[in-house]
């Protein structure tokens, strides 16, 4: 999924830069005249020229400029150092030998010239952007963020800021905090692609699906945005629309190669068997050592029956990406169709080795492992392929049941909810998130002994689920423990940074303690993140009155 | 490309054979060129739906037409070809469905009895049979031994026991018989077997899932498995839990005891039960028992010989499908496609999975020939009724497969994918292993389209072919008229049991022709919980005589020399050939 949104986070953030570069400065005239400076770092013959003549700081910015722009940030670095070497107080040169150093993969220098510049001229948003991009670089994590919080509280519409926190978040898998962050976002291609992520980590698929289709509605023509909305309608099982999608992509991208990769993607999985064949024929010949074209065509081919061909397909792909289990899978079956067990053996063997978790692998390997005469272990992977069948079962059960007392929870009958929460828990009493929300509807009945239980259960199997944490806090607040509340909330934060309530709630906690200063940082962070947050805003002023009368 | 992700095991995504993410439903499938349709050499059955002439003229009610809330409404029902009144003309049964409101007027089980001149009288009400419910299957047998054929009908509800008493009437006797259970039950298959060899019929009843109306989750688009394409569908059965299945022990005066748990059947939970049929997979002379499940792993039930069972479908190639992906198992044929002697079997499946073929090397272990044998093209609808049939008497038994939405909601939002109406599907066996889908040319009967469930096979017109009783659901019946091809010769066996129970259920009969020899059982139920004409028909194709050699289900062979094709001859056990009922 997350592939199909960008190809890495670093290359968006060096886009973001790229961005940046084209946006910085002046515009330079073009010198096409020979350059006579060192070999290893040659600018235009004006520019050298000028450096040669008038070597100020200006004339090595403009120098320094011109290779940020022609991508050779080392040789940037050492025009604005020189820059800078004459011009030490400038934060402008600062900011652009800081751009070049963390253009150039120094991260480590570039944050120290961008904090000087920033020093020296605070309120300039790239800055920092950049700055925050470089502590990111560096892991530092929570160093970036309040950068990206710096650059937002100068432009809270800038779509580079959003994005690159957005990225920061979405890294450290504070998904809720994305969605926070990103709901009222502007327009923009790359904001709804973080978004629509964001909501597909959290499993609101149908969200998800929303801002890719707002998103196209803005930008019809992004090939991105179009890619994306596929993938999430065939997570959502859509596969009709998911194929309309897909075509209608292809017609306003007919070049574009990993789009018809994707559109046969989704004609295989929605049986157009008569569309994928002549389509996946057609990618070969136009791509044939693409690893998505020979797997989907080694899949059409051993589906057909066509076993020799489809294992000359399927082994390159394998070859091409030895970390794809289904395509060791579809090659473990055609070697076995092919007569060679042995073969199939080692395949499904790696299928599963890479994490595949699809009962049917396993079922292959126990048919093979009969072939092969090696019953013992045919029955070893027979049990587990039951024990698999069933977990799959039993979940597939707790979430029927889960979204049945989700429905009566929102329908106001929490005593319903109950029953069908207990029962999505008896099927599957590993779902932390069941035991969660076991607990809120018996909050609702007024049992809270039940709901504490739940609550602790529900921590037991997921430590970091923040609102068991919160809602635990919360129930022993009431119950006056105090020291055991904050405990919680303060585990609720540190699994949920972005979690505006649980900071609420710390601070509210650490307020009846008399704990002002730290109950204070509490309601700056809840009123940093959600600024408009009207119970925090009350909970100042409270604190404030609180700290008047002492 | 896009990485896979799991945790997606949505009803219909399994069936689309879709695991989790998009990468991940890439798993094998059994599914390729499509097969051109290609003119026969010689000319095949035509097939004319004549059941509005013939004066099955009554809607048969399931559920609300257009818009489905529950699973409950989808799986309803089966048929019977069955000779109730001994007169050797096969009459019909069809259960009577209802919808979720209530039991609308005129909706009931229907009888009708075979007036011998392609007609039919309506005789449910003379026979005691009205009656409407979220009725499923049926299955026949004389489990009293009278000589009169019982019926047997299972219920989302209570399942009833219908004697036949011998004078064109029938009592609920459900009771009485203890049959009756205290909680509601979603009964589907179900088959009459003689599992213990003492010569009584025993009843072998599958479960679908676990479901109670008053909780049961309605279409929708935030419930997992309630969904399907984007639209709201009614859910299941992936989600709902799983119930055991029930095995009662025919006593020998009338009741029945339930044996679930000592035979072994109720351990076999975790899959969702529907079809049931009871035929001797490994031909070792006791019964064995398969199960058709919807989503999961089907069931084979090998009979240990000592009241118990134990279940192998899975080391034996019958539970999943061929890349050890989980079907939607509806319906089940069982044959002998090959001609190697041994009985095959032919079962139907969901929308996007073609109708998977078995063969079978008579112990029971079954290697899947579908990509072979060229049905794995076709799998544009949901499947139901089957059977391996020899519609054309050319020696080679035929499929065909009755077809029909549970999601009849997508047809307005997608009509080319998802109709509401199908045609039914008719494959010719082309005699070297594999078959050719035919299309308008075996008739209009084939081509029309309807949502049907169940269908039986017989001979309605005792013309010597094989004719197809369908159920179309909130619709009536079709009853297709097989005009097959002359100059082919046939031969119909009817066994009566002495020592084994009256109906023959359970009994392999082999017929040797022109060089081949042919497989065939008698079943209770088959197709989709459906029962077919009780007579073997056999297709000689230009053979004259057959050899006929009869496996009965108590474990006593006969062998029957040179008998003349165009006849139906009755055989009863230890006696020969005896005069039997009228045929012509």
């Amino acid at each position: 999924m997350r592939c199909i949104f960008r190809s890495s986070d670093s290359k968006t953030n060096e886009m973001a830069i790229r961005r940046i570069w084209a946006k910085t400065g002046l515009l330079l005239a073009v010198c096409l005249i020979t350059p006579f400076l060192r070999a290893d770092c040659v600018g235009p013959h004006a520019l050298e020229l000028k450096v040669h003549d008038h070597p100020d700081a200006s004339a090595f910015s403009e120098l320094g400029f011109w290779f940020g722009d022609h991508g050779q940030y080392t040789c940037a670095v050492k025009s604005y150092r020189a820059a800078v070497k004459l011009d030490p107080r400038s934060p402008d040169l600062l900011y652009l030998l800081g751009l070049s150093l963390y253009s150039s993969d120094n991260a480590q220098e570039a944050v120290a010239a961008l904090q000087q510049a920033i020093q020296l001229k605070p309120g300039v948003l790239k800055p920092h952007l950049i700055l925050a991009f470089a502590l990111a670089k560096l892991e530092r994590g929570e160093d970036a963020k309040a950068q990206f919080e710096a650059a937002l509280q100068i432009d809270p519409r800038s779509t580079e800021a959003l994005d690159g926190f957005a990225k920061l978040l979405s890294a450290h898998g504070d998904y809720p905090s994305v969605i926070a962050l990103l709901r009222q976002a502007p327009p923009d291609e790359s904001l709804a692609l973080d978004l629509a992520d964001a909501y597909d980590k959290v499993g609101t698929l149908d969200e998800a699906a929303n801002v890719l289709t707002e998103g196209l509605r803005a930008n019809p023509l992004s090939l991105p945005l179009s890619n994306a909305l596929v993938t999430v309608l065939v997570r959502q099982t859509h596969f009709e629309a998911a194929a309309k999608f897909a075509a209608k992509s292809v017609s306003l991208h007919p070049h574009d190669i990993p789009a018809q990769i994707l559109y046969l993607h989704v004609l295989v999985l929605n049986d157009d068997v008569a569309d994928a064949k002549p389509l996946a024929r057609k990618l070969l010949a136009a791509a044939p050592h693409d690893f998505g074209v020979l797997y989907l065509n080694g899949v059409l081919e051993r589906e057909a029956g066509d076993y020799a061909v489809a294992r000359a397909h399927l082994e390159e792909a394998v070859k091409l990406n030895p970390n794809h289990y289904n395509c060791h899978y579809n090659l473990g079956v055609v070697l076995a169709q092919l007569k060679d067990p042995r073969g199939a053996k080692e395949q499904l063997e790696q299928a599963l080795a890479l994490g595949a978790t699809e009962p049917q692998i396993r079922f292959e390997l126990v048919s093979v492992l009969r072939t092969l005469g090696e019953t013992q272990q045919a029955q070893e992977q027979l049990k587990l392929y039951q024990q698999e069948a069933q977990a799959k079962t039993n979940s597939t059960l707790a979430a029927v049941k889960a979204a049945q007392g989700d429905k009566e929870m929102a329908g106001g009958d929490a005593q319903k909810a109950v029953g069908f929460y207990r029962e999505a828990a008896q099927a599957n009493s590993k779902d932390a998130t069941v035991h969660y929300k076991l607990a809120l509807a018996l909050d609702r009945t007024g049992d809270t002994t039940a709901e504490k239980s739940e609550l602790e259960q529900a921590i037991k199997l997921d430590p970091n689920l923040a609102v068991a944490h919160h809602q635990l806090g919360y129930l022993l607040s009431q119950n006056g423990d105090t020291a055991s509340a904050e405990e919680h909330f303060r585990l609720a934060v540190r699994a949920a940074p972005g979690y505006t309530q649980a900071w609420v709630s710390l601070a509210a906690t650490l307020g009846i303690e008399s704990r002002f200063p730290e109950a204070e940082e509490a309601i700056a962070i809840a009123l940093r993140l959600d600024p408009q947050n009207t119970e925090a805003q009350q909970l100042r002023k409270d604190l404030t009155a609180a700290q008047a009368q002492r | 490309m896009i990485t896979a992700k799991s945790g997606l095991w949505t009803r219909r995504n399994v069936l689309h054979m879709l695991p989790g993410a998009f990468a991940s439903a890439l798993v094998p499938k059994l599914f390729g060129i499509a097969t051109p349709v290609t003119e026969p050499v010689k000319p095949f059955s035509r097939f004319v739906d004549v059941a509005a002439t013939a004066g099955l003229t009554q809607t048969m009610v399931y559920g609300e037409p257009g818009h489905i809330t529950y699973i409950v409404e989808t799986t309803g029902t089966g048929c019977a070809f069955f000779d109730y009144d001994n007169d050797g003309w096969m009459d019909i049964f069809i259960p009577g469905g209802r919808r979720v409101d209530g039991v609308p007027p005129g909706s009931s089980n229907r009888l009708y009895r075979n007036n011998r001149d392609g007609t039919f009288t309506d005789v449910t009400a003379k026979a005691g049979l009205v009656d409407a419910g979220w009725a499923n299957g049926v299955c026949v047998g004389d489990y009293n031994n009278d000589g009169f054929e019982d019926l047997f009908i299972t219920y989302y509800g209570q399942n009833r026991l219908y004697r036949n008493n011998g004078d064109g009437t029938f009592s609920d006797v459900t009771t009485n018989a203890g049959l009756l259970y205290p909680h509601t039950r979603f009964n589907t298959g179900c088959t009459f077997v003689d599992y213990n060899r003492d010569g009584l019929l025993d009843l072998f009843v599958s479960n679908y899932v676990e479901i109670d109306l008053a909780t049961a989750p309605k279409p929708s688009l935030t419930v997992p498995n309630c969904n399907y394409e984007g639209v709201p569908t009614n859910c299941g059965p992936n989600g709902l839990g799983a119930p055991g299945h029930y095995l009662y022990r025919n006593n020998g005066d009338g009741t029945f005891t339930d044996v679930s748990k000592e035979s072994g059947i109720a351990a076999c939970r975790g899959s969702f039960g529907l079809t049931a049929v009871a035929f001797d997979a490994d031909e070792d002379g006791w019964q064995d028992i398969f199960v058709a499940c919807d989503s999961t792993p089907s069931l084979l039930l090998l009979n240990n010989h000592d009241g118990t069972f134990r279940e192998e479908a899975l080391l034996r190639g019958i539970a999943l499908g061929s890349g050890g992906e989980l079907l939607g198992g509806m319906g089940v044929g069982v044959g002998d496609y090959n001609l190697d002697g041994h009985l095959d079997l032919v079962k139907t499946h969901f929308q996007n999975q073609s109708t998977g073929l078995y063969r079978n090397n008579g112990k029971a272990e079954f290697d899947d020939v579908t990509a072979q044998a060229g049905l794995n093209p076709e799998r544009r609808f949901i499947s139901w009724g089957t059977g391996l049939i020899d519609f054309d008497n050319d020696g080679y038994p035929d499929i065909l497969i009755a077809t029909g939405t549970v999601y009849p909601e997508l047809e307005r939002v997608y009509p080319n994918k998802y109709p509401a109406h199908s045609p039914r599907i008719l494959y010719r066996n082309q005699r070297d292993g594999t078959f050719v889908e035919l299309g308008d040319e075996a008739g209009p009967g084939v081509s029309a389209r309807h949502t049907s469930r169940g269908c039986a096979f017989g001979d309605f017109d005792n013309d010597g072919d094989m004719d197809v009783l369908i159920m179309n659901v909130n619709e009536p019946p079709s009853l297709l008229r097989n005009d097959a091809p002359s100059g082919n010769h046939w031969l119909k066996v009817r066994l009566e049991g002495t020592k084994s129970n009256r109906s023959a259920i359970g009994a392999r009969v082999l017929v040797h022709y022109g060089g081949k020899v042919q497989a065939q059982c008698v079943a209770s139920q088959s197709s989709y919980i459906s029962a077919n004409d009780p007579r073997l028909h056999f297709g000689l194709g230009t053979a004259s005589t057959a050899d006929v050699e009869v496996h009965w289900p108590t474990g006593k062979s006969e062998t029957y020399p040179t008998l003349t094709a165009g006849q139906l001859v009755t055989i009863r056990e230890g006696e020969g050939i005896v005069k039997g009922r009228p045929f012509r």
